[in-house]
């Protein structure tokens, strides 16, 4: 027998395929409907095997994906400092949140302010309007009311200034409202991934990894909820040690 | 322009209602009222006397858009005006928005003036409407 060129893999299924398909057209138009039914249960045991390889091959890649995972540490570290990175979040919205209202109490007191002020500048009209109507024959008097207008616009001037300049301040804490929304996002997006990662490192974390995290000793500032090595010193904690060590 | 509207503002952040709250103080209008969800809105509304909404749309528990709906749906409150201040800025919500039958629309961030601007055509059209 001469010998046949070699066929790859896929030309050589594709081959006895063919040869497959024409056994079972054969065997139809013999009306042989054994062999036709043997031959397509062969093809469809083929199909099959080759989906159950494949899913094989894709099973074998996930779990070894899985093993490095599992063994490169820095998901660990990673793992580990996520809750607090959802955390520091949460305490950044918070305190913009209180920073804005606090600029809202200050610029309502300011307008209350303004609201007297504008009521005094009232006064001041009438008591201008007055000293203009019993100025006339004095020039001292006329001087006088002249110099109470020029005042009483200028105040006037300072007084819508000032409205307005507070009431622009308190529209510029809007920025609150969406970088609120923006840190709530990415706050959701922290919490998704840190649960993702912890269903896959299946809770393996080494303890205290929090503590020795990758910030290189620094702990930043102080958010409640958030463990550092060592509790924070207040102002006066500060001030105690620094005296300690001056001469 | 009748300064004594009975207001509602909706969001859920305290900061913007106290900001919209703050702007229609400075246009003169004082009876305002807050909610911080369409849920906690739509009960107030249904309880009757407002004559104005001012709504966001992003809200955890029923979101702007779906309060807008729900006014326009109730034989009471359909002919309330609707002004929604919003982040979301998506061709696709404005026009989801005026579909649904919006008064107007405002994107965050805006100014005291696009307020009182978009506030002046609502009540151009409804007293044309009239």
């Amino acid at each position: 027998m001469t010998r046949e060129p070699t066929l790859s893999a896929e030309q050589a299924a594709r081959h006895e395929l063919i040869v497959r398909l024409q056994e079972m057209s054969a065997a139809l138009e013999a009306g042989d409907d054994a062999l036709f039914t043997e031959r397509l249960h062969g093809l469809l045991r083929r199909r099959d095997e080759g989906f159950y390889l494949r899913i094989a091959r894709i099973t074998a890649e996930l779990q070894s994906a899985f093993e490095t995972l599992d063994a490169d540490t820095r998901w660990n570290s990673i793992a580990s400092e996520l809750p607090d990175a959802g955390t520091r979040l949460e305490h950044v919205s918070q305190l913009t949140e209180k920073a804005a209202h606090h600029t809202l109490d200050l610029v309502e007191s300011g307008q209350r302010e303004l609201k007297t002020m504008s009521e005094s500048l009232g006064h001041l009209t009438t008591l201008k309007n007055r000293l203009q109507m019993a100025a006339s024959g004095s020039n001292e008097l006329m001087q006088l009311a002249a110099e109470t207008a020029q005042l009483e616009v200028q105040l006037q001037a300072h007084h819508r200034q000032l409205r307005s300049n507070l009431s622009e301040l308190a529209q510029s804490q809007e920025y609150q409202d969406l970088s609120g929304q923006i840190l709530r996002r990415v706050t959701h997006v922290v919490r998704e991934v840190e649960g993702a990662l912890l269903k896959i490192l299946d809770g393996r974390l080494p303890a205290q990894a929090g503590a020795a995290s990758a910030d290189k000793g620094l702990a930043g500032p102080t958010v409640p909820g958030v463990a550092t090595a060592a509790a924070a010193a207040d102002q006066d904690d500060a001030d105690a040690l620094l005296a300690l060590f001056m001469p | 322009m009748n300064k004594n509207l009975k207001i509602l503002v909706v969001d859920d952040f305290s900061t913007m209602r106290r900001i919209v709250k703050n702007l229609l103080n400075e246009l003169g209008f004082t009876d305002i009222s807050e909610a911080d969800d369409g849920k906690t809105a739509l009960p107030m509304l249904q309880a009757g006397g407002f004559e104005f909404v001012v709504t966001d749309w992003n809200m955890p528990g029923m979101p702007g858009i779906d309060l807008l709906k729900a006014i326009r749906a109730d034989e009471k409150l359909k002919h309330l005006p609707v002004l929604m201040v919003t982040a979301e800025a998506q061709r696709e919500q404005i026009i989801e928005a005026a579909k649904a039958g919006v008064s107007g629309y405002i994107v965050k961030p805006f100014t005291g003036v696009t307020l009182k601007e978009k506030l002046d055509k609502i009540f151009e059209r409804y007293a044309a409407a009239a």
